[in-house]
């Protein structure tokens, strides 16, 4: 009997009881001192849980945003690292390519060739200027 | 004349567009909330420091994602609880492969950890209170008690039925009782 007025008890403090079990409540509490007690120590402790906070730290909100600062930072940094051996490939493949098409088409890899200049003389960049 | 505070949806808008003050402000608003939730579940230590930050990183990350169908509130209080408890499941493996590698340790019954608190003072002592009832059951009470979630929601954000939280809440209540009454905090 009295485990079952402490399960009315607990459960009353959360939920509506039906008619029936409310009464049956009320009569205990109304007959037994050691109920009401009972009853005195939940309240308590749910004001107690409820009040409760824990101390205080200023620094927290600082924290975290140095943290997702962090975070960006080192969101760039990965995209980078992640990017860069793609990216250093299709520089060098494009570097190859554009090496391999001015050998065959100007026969050497000189400098003047790689500018395009070879075949151009000092008149000729004359001849360009006079023009205009 | 008084400026009108921000409203939190204002306030997300603005982190949105890249205002690192607003997210701040969001921060600030809620950190306490956010910390009892985390510090309620693990207790005072390092570690729920980090995951209460965590939860605000985590929101951040979704800020672009977030239809603010549920409060940003209750939305922050789900986060706080989901890591907390996969935090305090990790910190479990941890103490149980410790407790293998040196044999020593052995789960003591609840009286005979509550049997001898230092002397604290209430929020400590309730503080130390909770950390000795099961995970499962700590989030009950924290997000019922504590938050003052309504069993409905408490429900939702847990993924457990009405009837487990009535359940859990009255097991948990009981527990924390006998607790708190060996300490004569009540």
């Amino acid at each position: 009997m009295k485990e079952e007025w402490l399960e009315l008890l607990t459960r009353s403090l959360d939920e509506d009881l039906s008619a029936e079990e409310r009464m049956r409540l009320n009569t205990a509490l109304a007959t037994h001192d050691w109920l009401r007690e009972e009853q005195k120590k939940l309240l308590q402790m749910r004001v107690l849980l409820g009040q409760w906070q824990p101390e205080a730290n200023p620094s927290f909100a600082d924290g975290v945003m140095q943290a997702i600062g962090q975070e960006q930072s080192q969101e760039g940094t990965a995209l980078f690292v992640r990017l860069f051996p793609k990216v250093a490939v299709a520089c060098a493949l494009f570097f190859m390519i554009g090496l391999s098409t001015i050998y065959l088409s100007e026969g050497s890899l000189s400098t003047d060739a790689i500018i395009g200049l070879e075949d151009w003389s000092v008149e000729d960049v004359y001849s360009m200027t006079d023009t205009e | 004349m008084t400026q009108a505070i921000p409203t939190d949806e204002a306030l997300i808008e603005q982190a949105r567009n890249g205002e690192q003050a607003a997210f701040k402000a969001l921060v600030l608003r809620h950190e306490q909330q956010v910390r009892a939730t985390v510090l309620g579940m693990m207790g005072a230590v390092t570690e729920a420091e980090d995951v209460a930050q965590e939860v605000f990183i985590r929101f951040y990350r979704a800020l672009s994602k977030f239809r603010g169908e549920a409060q940003l509130s209750t939305y922050l209080s789900r986060i706080a609880i989901n890591l907390s408890l996969t935090a305090l499941k990790k910190r479990q493996k941890r103490q149980l492969r410790v407790a293998a590698i040196d044999g020593k340790w052995q789960d003591l019954p609840l009286e005979d950890k509550a049997s001898h608190p230092d002397r604290q003072d209430n929020r400590q002592l309730v503080q130390r209170a909770l950390e000795m009832l099961d995970p499962d059951f700590r989030a009950v009470v924290v997000l019922r008690l504590m938050q003052g979630y309504s069993t409905k929601e408490t429900a939702e954000m847990l993924n457990i039925p009405m009837g487990t939280v009535g359940s859990r809440l009255s097991r948990a209540q009981v527990q924390l009782k006998e607790i708190l009454e060996k300490w004569e905090t009540i």
